[in-house]
Protein backbone atom coordinates (compact mmCIF):
# COMPACT_ATOMS: atom_id res chain seq x y z
CA UNK A 1 0.00 0.00 0.00
CA UNK A 2 1.54 3.66 -0.66
CA UNK A 3 1.78 4.73 2.96
CA UNK A 4 1.63 8.40 4.51
CA UNK A 5 2.72 8.97 7.84
CA UNK A 6 0.27 11.89 8.58
CA UNK A 7 -2.12 10.54 11.01
CA UNK A 8 -5.75 12.74 11.77
CA UNK A 9 -7.31 10.16 14.43
CA UNK A 10 -5.28 7.20 16.23
CA UNK A 11 -7.65 4.42 16.98
CA UNK A 12 -7.21 1.77 18.76
CA UNK A 13 -9.15 -1.56 20.21
CA UNK A 14 -8.17 -3.82 22.81
CA UNK A 15 -8.74 -7.68 22.29
CA UNK A 16 -12.14 -8.18 24.30
CA UNK A 17 -12.47 -11.79 26.07
CA UNK A 18 -13.88 -14.78 23.98
CA UNK A 19 -17.92 -13.47 25.28
CA UNK A 20 -19.08 -16.10 22.94
CA UNK A 21 -17.14 -18.97 23.53
CA UNK A 22 -16.93 -19.32 27.68
CA UNK A 23 -19.53 -17.76 30.21
CA UNK A 24 -22.12 -19.98 29.35
CA UNK A 25 -25.78 -17.97 28.41
CA UNK A 26 -24.99 -14.84 30.25
CA UNK A 27 -21.55 -14.55 27.84
CA UNK A 28 -23.19 -15.00 25.05
CA UNK A 29 -25.82 -12.38 25.83
CA UNK A 30 -23.80 -10.29 26.45
CA UNK A 31 -21.60 -10.95 23.55
CA UNK A 32 -24.85 -10.16 21.70
CA UNK A 33 -25.62 -7.33 23.01
CA UNK A 34 -22.21 -5.85 22.86
CA UNK A 35 -22.73 -6.54 19.01
CA UNK A 36 -25.71 -5.38 18.41
CA UNK A 37 -24.96 -1.91 20.49
CA UNK A 38 -21.81 -1.86 17.81
CA UNK A 39 -23.51 -1.59 15.25
CA UNK A 40 -26.66 -0.06 16.81
CA UNK A 41 -24.13 3.51 17.69
CA UNK A 42 -22.84 3.47 14.14
CA UNK A 43 -27.08 3.46 12.93
CA UNK A 44 -27.33 6.31 15.75
CA UNK A 45 -24.31 8.42 13.96
CA UNK A 46 -25.60 7.92 10.53
CA UNK A 47 -29.48 9.27 11.90
CA UNK A 48 -27.53 12.05 13.46
CA UNK A 49 -26.16 13.11 10.32
CA UNK A 50 -29.01 12.69 8.56
CA UNK A 51 -30.43 16.14 8.92
CA UNK A 52 -33.77 15.90 7.31
CA UNK A 53 -34.65 12.96 9.49
CA UNK A 54 -33.40 14.41 12.71
CA UNK A 55 -35.09 17.43 11.80
CA UNK A 56 -38.59 15.78 11.65
CA UNK A 57 -37.47 14.08 14.96
CA UNK A 58 -36.96 17.36 16.79
CA UNK A 59 -39.92 19.10 15.17
CA UNK A 60 -42.16 16.81 15.18
CA UNK A 61 -43.11 16.65 19.56
CA UNK A 62 -43.29 20.65 19.05
CA UNK A 63 -45.72 20.22 16.16
CA UNK A 64 -47.72 17.40 17.72
CA UNK A 65 -48.01 19.93 21.26
CA UNK A 66 -49.42 22.70 19.09
CA UNK A 67 -52.05 20.50 17.59
CA UNK A 68 -52.87 18.91 20.50
CA UNK A 69 -53.33 22.47 22.37
CA UNK A 70 -56.11 23.29 19.32
CA UNK A 71 -57.78 20.31 21.02
CA UNK A 72 -60.79 21.51 22.92
CA UNK A 73 -60.78 19.23 25.99
CA UNK A 74 -57.65 17.51 26.27
CA UNK A 75 -56.47 18.83 29.10
CA UNK A 76 -59.54 17.14 30.66
CA UNK A 77 -58.90 13.77 30.29
CA UNK A 78 -61.53 11.77 28.61
CA UNK A 79 -61.57 11.00 24.78
CA UNK A 80 -60.06 14.22 23.50
CA UNK A 81 -56.63 13.20 25.55
CA UNK A 82 -57.18 9.73 25.02
CA UNK A 83 -57.81 9.93 20.87
CA UNK A 84 -54.57 12.81 21.40
CA UNK A 85 -52.36 10.51 22.69
CA UNK A 86 -53.38 7.33 20.11
CA UNK A 87 -52.96 9.29 17.33
CA UNK A 88 -49.35 10.64 19.00
CA UNK A 89 -48.19 7.22 19.16
CA UNK A 90 -49.97 5.59 16.00
CA UNK A 91 -48.07 8.54 14.07
CA UNK A 92 -44.72 7.25 15.99
CA UNK A 93 -45.06 3.94 15.12
CA UNK A 94 -46.34 4.22 11.90
CA UNK A 95 -43.78 7.13 10.92
CA UNK A 96 -40.99 6.43 12.17
CA UNK A 97 -40.59 3.10 13.37
CA UNK A 98 -42.26 1.40 10.33
CA UNK A 99 -41.31 3.84 7.79
CA UNK A 100 -37.96 4.59 8.77
CA UNK A 101 -36.78 1.20 9.28
CA UNK A 102 -38.29 0.04 6.24
CA UNK A 103 -36.35 2.77 4.07
CA UNK A 104 -32.56 2.34 5.91
CA UNK A 105 -32.93 -1.76 5.48
CA UNK A 106 -33.96 -1.28 1.70
CA UNK A 107 -31.27 1.42 1.54
CA UNK A 108 -28.55 -1.10 3.31
CA UNK A 109 -29.82 -3.96 1.42
CA UNK A 110 -29.24 -2.08 -1.73
CA UNK A 111 -25.87 -0.54 -1.11
CA UNK A 112 -24.47 -4.34 0.01
CA UNK A 113 -24.21 -2.79 3.47
CA UNK A 114 -26.41 -6.17 4.75
CA UNK A 115 -24.47 -8.28 2.85
CA UNK A 116 -21.16 -7.32 4.27
CA UNK A 117 -22.19 -6.91 7.73
CA UNK A 118 -23.74 -11.13 7.43
CA UNK A 119 -19.65 -11.84 6.07
CA UNK A 120 -18.97 -10.94 10.14
CA UNK A 121 -19.72 -12.20 13.70
CA UNK A 122 -23.15 -10.59 14.01
CA UNK A 123 -26.36 -12.36 13.93
CA UNK A 124 -28.96 -12.22 11.33
CA UNK A 125 -30.78 -11.15 14.40
CA UNK A 126 -28.37 -8.90 16.02
CA UNK A 127 -28.12 -7.23 12.68
CA UNK A 128 -31.78 -6.28 12.41
CA UNK A 129 -32.36 -5.24 16.09
CA UNK A 130 -29.28 -2.52 15.44
CA UNK A 131 -30.86 -1.31 12.05
CA UNK A 132 -34.05 -0.78 14.39
CA UNK A 133 -32.87 0.76 17.26
CA UNK A 134 -32.62 4.47 16.21
CA UNK A 135 -36.06 4.72 15.13
CA UNK A 136 -37.21 2.99 18.48
CA UNK A 137 -34.89 5.17 20.57
CA UNK A 138 -36.29 8.27 18.56
CA UNK A 139 -40.17 6.56 19.28
CA UNK A 140 -39.61 6.07 22.79
CA UNK A 141 -37.85 9.44 23.58
CA UNK A 142 -40.73 11.53 21.84
CA UNK A 143 -43.29 9.32 23.38
CA UNK A 144 -41.37 10.38 27.36
CA UNK A 145 -41.06 14.57 25.70
CA UNK A 146 -44.37 14.53 24.58
CA UNK A 147 -46.22 13.01 27.99
CA UNK A 148 -43.72 15.62 30.09
CA UNK A 149 -44.34 18.72 27.91
CA UNK A 150 -48.30 18.08 27.15
CA UNK A 151 -48.44 17.48 30.52
CA UNK A 152 -46.44 20.98 31.71
CA UNK A 153 -47.93 23.16 28.53
CA UNK A 154 -51.36 22.35 27.74
CA UNK A 155 -52.32 20.03 30.82
CA UNK A 156 -52.42 16.65 28.73
CA UNK A 157 -52.70 14.05 31.49
CA UNK A 158 -49.71 11.93 32.29
CA UNK A 159 -49.83 7.79 31.98
CA UNK A 160 -52.20 6.62 34.91
CA UNK A 161 -50.43 2.87 34.19
CA UNK A 162 -46.50 3.82 32.68
CA UNK A 163 -45.91 0.43 32.51
CA UNK A 164 -48.30 -1.05 30.42
CA UNK A 165 -47.99 1.91 28.23
CA UNK A 166 -44.30 1.63 27.99
CA UNK A 167 -45.71 -2.30 27.10
CA UNK A 168 -47.64 -1.14 24.57
CA UNK A 169 -45.41 1.09 22.67
CA UNK A 170 -42.46 -1.50 22.98
CA UNK A 171 -44.41 -4.23 21.93
CA UNK A 172 -45.86 -1.66 19.08
CA UNK A 173 -41.98 -1.22 17.91
CA UNK A 174 -41.53 -4.87 17.69
CA UNK A 175 -44.97 -5.27 15.14
CA UNK A 176 -44.26 -2.60 13.30
CA UNK A 177 -40.22 -3.73 13.04
CA UNK A 178 -41.76 -6.86 11.68
CA UNK A 179 -44.16 -5.23 9.29
CA UNK A 180 -40.93 -2.89 8.16
CA UNK A 181 -38.45 -6.06 7.18
CA UNK A 182 -41.32 -8.07 5.69
CA UNK A 183 -42.48 -4.79 3.59
CA UNK A 184 -38.62 -4.53 3.03
CA UNK A 185 -38.23 -7.78 1.28
CA UNK A 186 -41.00 -7.05 -1.16
CA UNK A 187 -39.43 -3.55 -2.25
CA UNK A 188 -37.33 -3.20 -5.44
CA UNK A 189 -36.01 -0.33 -4.86
CA UNK A 190 -35.66 2.92 -1.82
CA UNK A 191 -38.47 4.52 -4.53
CA UNK A 192 -40.67 1.69 -4.77
CA UNK A 193 -40.62 1.71 -0.66
CA UNK A 194 -43.56 4.60 -1.19
CA UNK A 195 -45.98 2.36 -2.89
CA UNK A 196 -45.05 -0.75 -0.88
CA UNK A 197 -45.74 0.89 2.55
CA UNK A 198 -49.21 1.74 1.88
CA UNK A 199 -51.30 -1.30 2.34
CA UNK A 200 -49.55 -1.57 5.69
CA UNK A 201 -50.04 2.02 6.31
CA UNK A 202 -53.64 1.98 5.10
CA UNK A 203 -54.62 -1.11 7.29
CA UNK A 204 -53.42 0.16 10.33
CA UNK A 205 -54.79 3.63 10.41
CA UNK A 206 -58.14 2.08 9.00
CA UNK A 207 -57.71 -0.77 11.63
CA UNK A 208 -57.23 1.77 14.51
CA UNK A 209 -60.47 3.94 13.69
CA UNK A 210 -57.96 6.95 12.31
CA UNK A 211 -59.77 7.06 9.12
CA UNK A 212 -63.20 6.25 10.15
CA UNK A 213 -64.29 5.44 13.51
CA UNK A 214 -64.94 2.32 14.39
CA UNK A 215 -68.54 3.32 15.65
CA UNK A 216 -69.72 3.98 12.18
CA UNK A 217 -68.12 0.59 10.63
CA UNK A 218 -70.59 -2.24 10.19
CA UNK A 219 -70.09 -4.87 13.13
CA UNK A 220 -68.54 -7.16 10.92
CA UNK A 221 -65.46 -4.75 10.00
CA UNK A 222 -65.33 -3.20 13.37
CA UNK A 223 -64.79 -7.04 14.73
CA UNK A 224 -62.08 -7.25 12.22
CA UNK A 225 -60.23 -4.16 12.91
CA UNK A 226 -59.29 -5.23 16.15
CA UNK A 227 -57.34 -7.70 14.36
CA UNK A 228 -55.67 -5.22 12.05
CA UNK A 229 -51.40 -4.31 13.86
CA UNK A 230 -52.22 -0.94 15.09
CA UNK A 231 -55.43 -1.50 16.88
CA UNK A 232 -54.26 -3.58 19.86
CA UNK A 233 -51.23 -1.31 20.29
CA UNK A 234 -53.05 1.35 20.81
CA UNK A 235 -55.65 -0.22 23.10
CA UNK A 236 -52.65 -0.94 25.52
CA UNK A 237 -51.32 2.36 25.33
CA UNK A 238 -54.65 3.97 25.68
CA UNK A 239 -55.40 1.19 28.88
CA UNK A 240 -52.11 2.33 30.20
CA UNK A 241 -52.39 6.42 29.64
CA UNK A 242 -55.99 6.05 31.11
CA UNK A 243 -55.65 3.69 33.51
CA UNK A 244 -59.32 2.32 32.63
CA UNK A 245 -58.12 -1.69 31.67
CA UNK A 246 -62.22 -2.14 31.42
CA UNK A 247 -61.42 0.64 28.05
CA UNK A 248 -60.00 -1.60 26.43
CA UNK A 249 -59.68 -6.05 26.57
CA UNK A 250 -55.99 -5.89 27.71
CA UNK A 251 -55.76 -9.34 27.46
CA UNK A 252 -57.03 -9.63 23.65
CA UNK A 253 -55.21 -6.81 22.97
CA UNK A 254 -52.08 -7.80 24.18
CA UNK A 255 -52.49 -11.69 22.32
CA UNK A 256 -53.25 -9.85 19.08
CA UNK A 257 -50.20 -7.50 19.17
CA UNK A 258 -47.73 -10.28 20.34
CA UNK A 259 -49.72 -12.65 17.41
CA UNK A 260 -48.22 -9.64 15.33
CA UNK A 261 -45.06 -9.33 16.73
CA UNK A 262 -44.25 -13.08 16.17
CA UNK A 263 -45.83 -13.24 12.40
CA UNK A 264 -43.64 -10.53 11.48
CA UNK A 265 -40.74 -12.00 13.15
CA UNK A 266 -41.51 -15.57 11.66
CA UNK A 267 -41.76 -13.89 8.20
CA UNK A 268 -38.31 -11.97 8.41
CA UNK A 269 -36.75 -14.55 9.51
CA UNK A 270 -38.07 -17.31 7.02
CA UNK A 271 -38.28 -14.90 3.73
CA UNK A 272 -35.71 -11.62 5.01
CA UNK A 273 -33.72 -10.92 1.53
CA UNK A 274 -29.94 -9.67 2.36
CA UNK A 275 -28.68 -9.61 -0.87
CA UNK A 276 -28.65 -6.28 -3.80
CA UNK A 277 -31.45 -6.86 -6.21
CA UNK A 278 -28.90 -6.65 -9.28
CA UNK B 1 -7.69 -31.17 8.48
CA UNK B 2 -7.81 -28.40 5.35
CA UNK B 3 -9.48 -25.34 6.33
CA UNK B 4 -11.80 -25.45 3.39
CA UNK B 5 -13.03 -29.00 1.99
CA UNK B 6 -15.24 -28.34 -0.82
CA UNK B 7 -17.13 -31.85 -1.84
CA UNK B 8 -19.58 -31.76 -5.21
CA UNK B 9 -20.83 -28.22 -4.35
CA UNK B 10 -23.52 -27.84 -6.75
CA UNK B 11 -25.84 -24.60 -6.27
CA UNK B 12 -28.89 -23.81 -8.55
CA UNK B 13 -30.81 -20.85 -8.38
CA UNK B 14 -34.47 -20.21 -8.61
CA UNK B 15 -35.74 -20.65 -11.79
CA UNK B 16 -33.30 -23.35 -12.67
CA UNK B 17 -29.90 -21.32 -13.29
CA UNK B 18 -27.11 -24.04 -12.39
CA UNK B 19 -24.75 -21.51 -11.38
CA UNK B 20 -22.39 -24.72 -9.97
CA UNK B 21 -22.39 -28.03 -11.19
CA UNK B 22 -21.03 -30.36 -9.28
CA UNK B 23 -17.44 -29.00 -7.97
CA UNK B 24 -14.86 -30.25 -5.30
CA UNK B 25 -11.54 -28.86 -3.73
CA UNK B 26 -9.96 -28.18 -0.75
CA UNK B 27 -7.89 -25.16 0.91
CA UNK B 28 -4.74 -26.29 3.42
CA UNK B 29 -3.71 -24.27 6.01
CA UNK B 30 -0.84 -21.68 5.19
CA UNK B 31 -1.74 -22.10 1.45
CA UNK B 32 -3.30 -19.85 -1.07
CA UNK B 33 -5.60 -21.24 -3.06
CA UNK B 34 -6.86 -19.20 -6.36
CA UNK B 35 -10.33 -20.13 -8.04
CA UNK B 36 -9.70 -18.63 -11.57
CA UNK B 37 -12.67 -18.46 -14.28
CA UNK B 38 -14.57 -15.93 -16.71
CA UNK B 39 -17.36 -13.82 -15.20
CA UNK B 40 -20.23 -16.50 -14.41
CA UNK B 41 -18.16 -19.35 -13.94
CA UNK B 42 -19.75 -19.53 -10.78
CA UNK B 43 -16.81 -18.46 -8.44
CA UNK B 44 -19.19 -15.83 -6.68
CA UNK B 45 -21.20 -18.10 -6.53
CA UNK B 46 -19.27 -20.90 -4.58
CA UNK B 47 -17.73 -18.41 -2.54
CA UNK B 48 -21.09 -17.52 -0.95
CA UNK B 49 -21.13 -20.81 -0.19
CA UNK B 50 -17.93 -20.87 1.48
CA UNK B 51 -18.35 -18.20 3.67
CA UNK B 52 -21.94 -19.29 4.94
CA UNK B 53 -23.98 -16.62 2.67
CA UNK B 54 -26.34 -19.25 0.77
CA UNK B 55 -26.66 -23.05 1.28
CA UNK B 56 -25.53 -25.52 -1.10
CA UNK B 57 -28.05 -27.66 -3.20
CA UNK B 58 -26.08 -30.32 -3.20
CA UNK B 59 -22.92 -31.02 -2.26
CA UNK B 60 -20.58 -30.11 1.32
CA UNK B 61 -18.74 -27.99 2.68
CA UNK B 62 -16.43 -28.13 5.81
CA UNK B 63 -14.71 -24.87 6.32
CA UNK B 64 -12.35 -25.02 9.39
CA UNK B 65 -14.36 -28.44 10.05
CA UNK B 66 -17.54 -26.87 10.23
CA UNK B 67 -20.46 -26.60 8.26
CA UNK B 68 -20.14 -22.73 7.58
CA UNK B 69 -24.28 -22.20 7.61
CA UNK B 70 -25.31 -24.45 10.17
CA UNK B 71 -22.15 -23.52 12.38
CA UNK B 72 -21.90 -19.69 11.64
CA UNK B 73 -21.22 -18.82 15.64
CA UNK B 74 -17.95 -21.30 15.21
CA UNK B 75 -16.53 -20.57 11.87
CA UNK B 76 -17.10 -16.53 11.76
CA UNK B 77 -14.80 -15.54 14.43
CA UNK B 78 -12.12 -17.50 12.72
CA UNK B 79 -12.69 -15.93 8.84
CA UNK B 80 -12.33 -12.62 6.75
CA UNK B 81 -14.04 -12.37 4.03
CA UNK B 82 -13.96 -9.16 1.60
CA UNK B 83 -16.96 -9.74 -0.92
CA UNK B 84 -17.14 -8.65 -4.57
CA UNK B 85 -20.39 -6.22 -3.73
CA UNK B 86 -20.36 -5.99 -0.21
CA UNK B 87 -19.91 -2.27 1.21
CA UNK B 88 -20.00 -0.24 4.34
CA UNK B 89 -22.09 2.67 5.29
CA UNK B 90 -21.15 5.52 3.34
CA UNK B 91 -21.67 7.97 5.67
CA UNK B 92 -19.13 6.86 8.38
CA UNK B 93 -15.55 7.34 8.73
CA UNK B 94 -13.34 5.11 8.18
CA UNK B 95 -12.44 5.08 11.59
CA UNK B 96 -15.66 4.33 12.66
CA UNK B 97 -16.26 1.99 10.28
CA UNK B 98 -13.64 0.26 11.81
CA UNK B 99 -14.44 1.22 15.16
CA UNK B 100 -17.87 -0.81 14.49
CA UNK B 101 -16.48 -3.55 13.18
CA UNK B 102 -13.76 -4.55 16.10
CA UNK B 103 -17.02 -4.08 18.26
CA UNK B 104 -18.62 -7.19 16.66
CA UNK B 105 -15.64 -9.41 17.10
CA UNK B 106 -14.42 -11.72 19.63
CA UNK B 107 -11.15 -11.12 19.36
CA UNK B 108 -10.29 -7.87 17.39
CA UNK B 109 -7.05 -7.08 16.55
CA UNK B 110 -6.06 -2.98 17.39
CA UNK B 111 -7.59 -1.15 14.35
CA UNK B 112 -4.71 1.24 14.38
CA UNK B 113 -2.52 -1.96 13.11
CA UNK B 114 -4.59 -2.96 10.33
CA UNK B 115 -4.84 0.63 9.53
CA UNK B 116 -1.38 0.97 9.39
CA UNK B 117 -1.49 -2.71 7.16
CA UNK B 118 -3.34 -1.52 4.60
CA UNK B 119 -1.95 2.10 4.29
CA UNK B 120 -5.42 4.16 5.80
CA UNK B 121 -3.77 6.31 8.36
CA UNK B 122 -4.37 9.13 6.15
CA UNK B 123 -7.84 8.78 5.39
CA UNK B 124 -9.18 7.88 9.06
CA UNK B 125 -11.42 10.98 8.88
CA UNK B 126 -12.74 10.82 5.86
CA UNK B 127 -16.75 9.00 5.07
CA UNK B 128 -16.15 5.58 3.30
CA UNK B 129 -18.23 7.10 0.25
CA UNK B 130 -15.49 9.95 -0.47
CA UNK B 131 -12.94 7.33 -0.78
CA UNK B 132 -11.98 5.91 -4.47
CA UNK B 133 -12.43 2.94 -5.32
CA UNK B 134 -9.10 1.07 -4.32
CA UNK B 135 -9.28 3.11 -0.85
CA UNK B 136 -12.72 1.37 -0.72
CA UNK B 137 -11.28 -1.92 -1.12
CA UNK B 138 -8.46 -1.16 1.11
CA UNK B 139 -10.81 -0.50 4.34
CA UNK B 140 -12.45 -4.00 3.20
CA UNK B 141 -9.40 -5.51 3.70
CA UNK B 142 -8.68 -4.02 7.10
CA UNK B 143 -12.32 -5.55 8.09
CA UNK B 144 -11.72 -8.91 7.04
CA UNK B 145 -8.27 -8.45 8.84
CA UNK B 146 -9.60 -7.05 12.32
CA UNK B 147 -10.53 -10.72 13.60
CA UNK B 148 -7.05 -12.21 12.69
CA UNK B 149 -8.52 -14.93 10.72
CA UNK B 150 -7.17 -18.13 10.32
CA UNK B 151 -8.94 -18.24 6.99
CA UNK B 152 -9.27 -15.06 4.49
CA UNK B 153 -11.58 -15.24 1.73
CA UNK B 154 -10.75 -12.86 -1.00
CA UNK B 155 -13.27 -12.34 -3.91
CA UNK B 156 -11.79 -10.20 -6.59
CA UNK B 157 -10.04 -8.11 -3.67
CA UNK B 158 -7.59 -6.16 -6.38
CA UNK B 159 -10.58 -4.80 -8.64
CA UNK B 160 -10.77 -1.26 -9.46
CA UNK B 161 -6.85 -0.90 -7.68
CA UNK B 162 -4.18 0.61 -9.24
CA UNK B 163 -1.14 -1.50 -10.16
CA UNK B 164 1.41 0.20 -6.92
CA UNK B 165 -1.79 -0.92 -4.66
CA UNK B 166 -2.21 -4.37 -5.57
CA UNK B 167 1.11 -5.26 -5.18
CA UNK B 168 0.78 -4.00 -1.85
CA UNK B 169 -1.86 -6.61 -1.41
CA UNK B 170 0.00 -9.36 -2.81
CA UNK B 171 2.45 -8.84 -0.13
CA UNK B 172 -0.13 -8.53 2.41
CA UNK B 173 -1.53 -11.71 1.51
CA UNK B 174 1.93 -13.27 0.85
CA UNK B 175 2.66 -12.19 5.00
CA UNK B 176 -0.61 -13.61 6.12
CA UNK B 177 0.04 -16.95 4.58
CA UNK B 178 3.55 -16.72 5.95
CA UNK B 179 2.07 -16.83 9.24
CA UNK B 180 -0.27 -19.83 8.74
CA UNK B 181 -3.44 -17.76 7.29
CA UNK B 182 -5.45 -19.54 4.73
CA UNK B 183 -5.92 -17.93 1.48
CA UNK B 184 -9.03 -19.05 -1.15
CA UNK B 185 -8.75 -16.35 -3.84
CA UNK B 186 -11.01 -15.49 -6.48
CA UNK B 187 -9.90 -13.78 -9.72
CA UNK B 188 -10.30 -13.16 -13.61
CA UNK B 189 -6.66 -11.52 -13.21
CA UNK B 190 -4.13 -14.09 -14.70
CA UNK B 191 -0.93 -12.64 -13.12
CA UNK B 192 -2.94 -12.20 -9.57
CA UNK B 193 -3.34 -16.15 -9.72
CA UNK B 194 0.43 -16.56 -10.85
CA UNK B 195 1.41 -14.26 -8.64
CA UNK B 196 -0.21 -15.86 -5.51
CA UNK B 197 -1.33 -19.24 -5.66
CA UNK B 198 0.11 -22.37 -4.55
CA UNK B 199 -2.38 -24.07 -6.30
CA UNK B 200 -5.48 -22.96 -8.10
CA UNK B 201 -8.63 -24.35 -10.54
CA UNK B 202 -10.11 -22.86 -13.78
CA UNK B 203 -14.16 -22.72 -13.66
CA UNK B 204 -15.87 -22.77 -16.68
CA UNK B 205 -19.40 -22.48 -16.43
CA UNK B 206 -20.28 -24.05 -13.65
CA UNK B 207 -17.89 -26.35 -13.33
CA UNK B 208 -13.48 -27.29 -12.72
CA UNK B 209 -11.98 -27.14 -16.12
CA UNK B 210 -8.59 -27.33 -14.18
CA UNK B 211 -6.78 -27.82 -10.97
CA UNK B 212 -3.63 -28.18 -9.13
CA UNK B 213 -0.53 -25.86 -9.22
CA UNK B 214 0.10 -23.69 -11.89
CA UNK B 215 2.40 -25.97 -13.35
CA UNK B 216 0.25 -29.02 -13.36
CA UNK B 217 -2.26 -26.90 -14.98
CA UNK B 218 0.37 -25.08 -17.59
CA UNK B 219 1.56 -28.98 -18.40
CA UNK B 220 -0.22 -30.43 -21.17
CA UNK B 221 -0.49 -26.95 -23.04
CA UNK B 222 1.60 -25.62 -25.54
CA UNK B 223 3.94 -22.86 -26.10
CA UNK B 224 3.54 -20.63 -29.27
CA UNK B 225 5.91 -19.16 -32.04
CA UNK B 226 4.10 -16.65 -33.67
CA UNK B 227 4.94 -13.50 -36.12
CA UNK B 228 3.43 -11.82 -39.50
CA UNK B 229 1.69 -13.65 -41.78
CA UNK B 230 3.15 -12.24 -44.63
CA UNK B 231 6.76 -13.61 -44.10
CA UNK B 232 5.33 -17.26 -44.88
CA UNK B 233 4.88 -20.30 -43.20
CA UNK B 234 7.16 -23.28 -42.83
CA UNK B 235 6.40 -26.74 -44.40
CA UNK B 236 6.11 -29.10 -41.45
CA UNK B 237 9.40 -31.18 -42.71
CA UNK B 238 11.11 -27.62 -41.76
CA UNK B 239 9.98 -27.84 -38.16
CA UNK B 240 10.29 -30.31 -35.28
CA UNK B 241 8.47 -33.79 -34.90
CA UNK B 242 4.93 -32.94 -33.39
CA UNK B 243 4.32 -29.24 -33.77
CA UNK B 244 1.64 -27.56 -35.83
CA UNK B 245 1.49 -24.54 -37.97
CA UNK B 246 -1.36 -22.73 -38.14
CA UNK B 247 -2.34 -19.23 -39.61
CA UNK B 248 -4.37 -17.26 -36.86
CA UNK B 249 -5.41 -14.30 -38.81
CA UNK B 250 -2.54 -12.32 -39.36
CA UNK B 251 -0.28 -14.35 -37.66
CA UNK B 252 1.40 -17.66 -38.25
CA UNK B 253 1.32 -19.53 -35.25
CA UNK B 254 3.51 -22.92 -34.59
CA UNK B 255 2.57 -24.65 -31.24
CA UNK B 256 5.07 -26.92 -29.60
CA UNK B 257 6.05 -28.68 -26.87
CA UNK B 258 9.89 -28.21 -26.71
CA UNK B 259 10.15 -24.06 -27.39
CA UNK B 260 13.75 -23.80 -27.78
CA UNK B 261 14.30 -26.59 -30.27
CA UNK B 262 11.18 -25.10 -32.57
CA UNK B 263 12.43 -21.87 -31.82
CA UNK B 264 15.75 -23.01 -33.75
CA UNK B 265 14.45 -24.91 -36.17
CA UNK B 266 11.77 -21.55 -37.47
CA UNK B 267 14.99 -19.37 -36.99
CA UNK B 268 16.96 -21.70 -39.50
CA UNK B 269 13.91 -21.82 -42.25
CA UNK B 270 13.86 -18.01 -41.85
CA UNK B 271 18.04 -17.96 -42.65
CA UNK B 272 17.40 -20.39 -45.44
CA UNK B 273 14.60 -18.62 -46.97
CA UNK B 274 16.25 -15.50 -46.47
CA UNK B 275 13.10 -14.15 -44.59
CA UNK B 276 12.54 -11.77 -42.15
CA UNK B 277 10.17 -12.56 -39.36
CA UNK B 278 7.98 -9.31 -38.28
CA UNK B 279 6.78 -9.49 -34.91
CA UNK B 280 8.65 -12.66 -33.75
CA UNK B 281 7.25 -14.18 -30.50
CA UNK B 282 8.18 -17.34 -28.14
CA UNK B 283 5.22 -17.53 -25.62
CA UNK B 284 6.06 -20.31 -23.71
CA UNK B 285 2.95 -22.27 -22.31
CA UNK B 286 1.60 -20.04 -18.98
CA UNK B 287 -1.94 -19.76 -17.26
CA UNK B 288 -2.79 -17.36 -19.60
CA UNK B 289 -2.57 -19.71 -22.41
CA UNK B 290 -3.81 -22.56 -20.62
CA UNK B 291 -6.98 -20.95 -19.50
CA UNK B 292 -7.55 -19.13 -23.10
CA UNK B 293 -7.08 -23.11 -24.11
CA UNK B 294 -9.14 -24.01 -21.81
CA UNK B 295 -12.12 -21.76 -22.44
CA UNK B 296 -11.70 -22.53 -25.79
CA UNK B 297 -12.11 -25.91 -25.54
CA UNK B 298 -15.07 -25.70 -23.58
CA UNK B 299 -17.07 -23.14 -25.50
CA UNK B 300 -16.12 -25.61 -28.46
CA UNK B 301 -17.71 -28.86 -26.31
Amino acid sequence: MPTTTTTTTTTTTTPRPTATTSGGTRGRLAGSLHRTWSLARAELLLLRRNKTLMSIALLMPVGVIGLFSTIEGVGDGGDAAALATASLVGMLLLFVVYYTVLSTAVARREEGVLQRLRTGEASDAEILTALAVPAVAVTLVQTVVLAAVGSAVIDLPLPQDPLLCLAGVLVGCVVFTGLALVTATASKTLESVQITSLPVIAVAVVGAGAAVPLDLLPAGLARVAEYTPLNPVLGLVDAGWTGDPSGADVGRAAAVAVAWALVGLAAVRARFRWSPRV
Amino acid sequence: MDAVEVRDLQRTYSGGVRAVRGISFTVGRGEVFGLLGTNGAGKTSTVDVVTGLARPSAGTVRVLGHDPVRDRRLVRPRTGVVLQSGNLPGDLTVAESLQMWSGTLTRSRPTAEVVEVVGLQHKLDATVKSLSGGERRRVDLAVALLGRPELLVLDEPTTGLDAQSRRAVWGLVRHLVDEGTAVLLTTHHLEEAEELSDRLAIMHRGLVAAEGTISDVVAGHRSEIRWAASAGRPAAADLDPGDTVTVDGRHVVVRTDHLQRSLSRVLAWADAQDAALPGLQAVPASLETAFLELAATEEAA
